[in-house]
């Protein structure tokens, strides 16, 4: 069985030709290559990131994030209102996520069929595929007596209130519930891309190449030709003057949102203004407080514990759903804007500290459009995210919703990530909704990048180049709207249901 | 104005554009230096004491809370940016010079001084002013160096020992070095393993 090829290992220019050429290894790109492999066809991964097992995941903060993430975790929209989490690696984000899966939403699937002309996505068609990838990345639910002090304020809190709220379902087997999923497993429980689908992929005979960035697909008339691409030196990111050439019958840009469109643009491949536009974030705020017993907010499973009780809020709102982060001190750090005591005294809080995230449900509303990924003058992207008024309502709705929820859980301080410094006692949470709220107001961020090769516009409902015979694009950059819920089960089901639509592209 | 890294170079440009126009003198005035204790790779030694001088307002000692000079978080920030994309560096530069800056200083926190020779209290009065500026591009840029500053300070064992957080468990080296393939399956059952 071959293994990845890392970038060091080349000496001189590379010529490969395959099949299918995979740009990027994340949810799409991994499922896909498996899927392809089974088939028999020959394969090509080409992952910019670096080739990283249980070894490399020391946990160290001060590492981790800059070699795991794209722009070494300094990600941000263009004008750094939204951190923008996003893996680079073998295994892509699927090697940093905090693992909770769920099926779409049939309203969802509804949404895109009716609203965005995508066919064959319906919940039927989809069952398959997902049973599938629940069986091979071992989906299933999480024990509630596993669920950590963090997570067990939303159950506790909502329970309270009488919202709904739920335990996760997570991808996991062995998991030492030890807290560090978006450092990288150190126990290979976390059932990612680097443990399962790629080394089928692998087995199965695929060539993956870490370190290997494309950086434009070639095409002449309507028919993708090939990749070209450069070896990246790991520490410094950048090319160390090796070039690597692919030639191939079907070529896939599976390199996520963001990235993927901005392979496409570089490529001169806009499909008529479109690659990029409808970016979609699930736009995050949060609320921390503090409790009297310590949570540990780092310790334990990340997301065990949700509430969709917000998540549909009727004509007009966007809706948001509460959900928890891990919190090791670097990323807390980052999350509040105080300096100087005011951070120390916020800090040595943390052990009695939790979190709540509101994931806000963008794209649904007919005039919101989310985002524009454009390039910069360097070829990477740039992320244009207006925070529109519908936004800020539904932002400043879900500060006041988790204040609540933390009140009934039994906190005794609730604070706000505003630029001002807010701590509040209980009973004047209700001074929440006289704060602002929106960019650069207070601390936002993502995780969850969709969108901006949207299904039913850039690509047709078999993930199929509007103008172009056998290039396809398999990733989370397909979603007309986001979801409400976490992506990556979908980029799972729908680059195994886009398996056979691009193995016809090889004949 | 949109906010975005261009209006950030733009404001730079304005800055510039002053210097020209007479301001060479004020705005060249008393950097405070600090001797790196690594060789710089992307800042040069006056973006490097400014980025000091901020890292340590960010993160001042307090009680058993160390300087964020006492951790490296200058000498930290310049090797991430060695790193990152070129422009990156770039802009991370520009901003410094631009804070540093006694002209930009004048004209939008009233003082005649460069940032490193201000007083702390009046470093902080700075920081603080562009955190809730009316101008985004100088809450950018605070967001910016806050983010920077505070992500090196609290990854370093010293400063998050004053959290509780004892730093991550130690699961002894349950890989390989070969990439994927080779890596064992996960233990069967660890202490608290689960499902
Ligand atoms: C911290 C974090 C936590 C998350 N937690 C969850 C969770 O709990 N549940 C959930 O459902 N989702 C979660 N997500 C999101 C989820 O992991 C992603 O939505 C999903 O992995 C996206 O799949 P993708 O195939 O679109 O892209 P990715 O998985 O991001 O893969 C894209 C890959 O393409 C590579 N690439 C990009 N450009 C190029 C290029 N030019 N050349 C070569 N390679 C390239 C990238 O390096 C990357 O490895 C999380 C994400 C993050 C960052």
């Amino acid at each position: 069985m071959s293994q990845v090829i890392e970038g060091h290992s080349h000496t001189r220019d590379l010529v490969e030709s395959c099949d299918v050429c995979i740009v990027g290894s994340g949810a799409g790109g991994a499922v896909l290559a498996a899927g392809l492999t089974e088939r028999g066809l020959d394969v090509v991964v080409l992952e910019a990131g670096g080739a990283f097992t249980s070894a490399d995941f020391d946990l160290d903060e001060s590492k981790a994030y800059s070699r795991f993430y794209q722009g070494r975790g300094t990600q941000a929209t263009d004008d750094l209102a939204f951190s923008l989490l996003q893996g680079r690696s073998v295994g892509g984000s699927t090697t940093i996520n905090w693992t909770t899966c769920y099926r779409t939403p049939d309203r969802i699937l509804a949404h895109w069929a009716e609203h965005h002309g995508v066919e064959g996505v319906d919940s039927a068609s989809m069952r398959p595929h997902f049973e599938a990838v629940e069986e091979r990345l071992n989906i299933h639910d999480w024990p509630e007596e596993l669920v950590n002090a963090n997570n067990r304020v939303v159950l506790r809190g909502c329970r309270e209130l009488g919202w709904e709220a739920h335990t996760l379902r997570r991808n996991v087997k062995g998991c030492a519930n030890s807290g560090y999923c978006g450092v990288g497993c150190p126990v290979n429980g976390k059932q990612a891309m680097h443990r399962t689908y790629l080394p089928d992929a692998l087995a199965g005979g695929a060539r993956i190449y870490a370190d290997v960035s494309a950086k434009a697909i070639t095409w002449s008339g309507r028919r993708a030709t090939g990749v070209d691409a450069e070896v990246l030196d790991r520490r410094s990111g950048r090319p160390n003057g090796i070039r690597v050439r692919v030639d191939a019958k079907v070529v896939v840009s599976s390199a996520g949102a963001l990235h993927g469109p901005a392979l496409l643009l570089r490529s001169g491949l806009d499909a008529g203004g479109k690659v990029g536009k409808r970016t979609m974030i699930h736009p995050v705020c949060a609320v921390t407080a503090v409790y009297p017993d310590p949570i540990r907010p780092w310790a334990g499973a990340p997301q065990s514990a949700a509430s969709h009780q917000f998540v549909d809020r009727g004509e007009g709102k966007v809706g948001f759903f509460i959900e928890t982060p891990p919190i090791q001190p670097m990323l807390g750090a980052t999350g509040p804007k105080a300096f100087g005591e005011d951070m120390v005294a916020f800090m040595r809080h943390l052990e009695n500290a939790s979190t709540t995230l509101a994931l806000c449900v963008d794209g649904l509303l007919p005039e919101d459009d989310g985002g524009v990924v454009t390039l910069r003058a360097d070829g990477r992207p740039s992320l244009n995210y207006p925070t529109r008024p519908f936004l800020i309502e539904a932002i400043r709705e879900a500060h006041m919703r988790m204040a609540e929820l933390h009140v009934a859980a039994g906190a005794t301080m609730i604070s706000t990530l505003h630029a001002t410094p807010t701590a509040l006692a209980p009973d004047a949470i209700g001074t929440l909704a006289d704060l602002p709220y929106g960019a650069l107001e207070h601390t936002m961020f993502s995780a969850h990048l969709m969108g901006g090769c949207t299904m039913g516009t850039v690509v047709d409902s078999t993930h199929r180049f509007a103008e172009m015979d056998n290039l396809f694009v398999v990733d989370g950059s397909v979603f007309p709207s986001s979801l409400g819920v976490n992506p990556s089960e979908t980029i799972y089901a729908l680059a195994r249901r886009a398996t056979s639509f691009v193995a016809d592209g090889v004949s | 104005m949109p906010l975005t890294r261009r209006t950030i170079l733009k404001y730079g440009l304005a800055g510039a554009g002053l210097l020209a126009v007479g301001g060479v003198g004020l705005s060249l005035r008393g950097t405070i230096y600090r001797d790196p204790r690594r060789p710089l790779q992307t800042l040069s030694p006056r973006q490097f004491s400014t980025l000091a001088a901020i890292a340590d307002r960010i993160s001042p000692a307090s009680g058993d809370a160390p300087s964020a000079w006492e951790v490296e978080v200058p000498e930290g920030i310049d090797e991430l940016m060695s790193t990152k994309a070129p422009a990156d560096a770039e802009e991370l530069g520009m901003v410094l010079d631009l804070v540093e800056n006694a002209l930009v200083g004048l004209m939008f926190d009233l003082r005649a001084t460069t940032f490193t020779g201000s007083s702390p209290a009046t470093q902080d009065a700075v920081l603080a002013g562009m955190r809730t500026s009316s101008i985004a591009a100088r809450r950018t840029m605070f967001h910016a160096l806050r983010g920077l500053c505070c992500a090196t300070y609290w990854s370093h064992p010293r400063a998050y020992a004053i959290t509780g957080y004892r730093g991550p468990p130690d699961f002894g080296n349950v890989g390989v070095p070969a990439p994927i393939v080779a890596t064992p399956p996960a233990p069967e059952s660890t202490p608290e393993a689960t499902p």
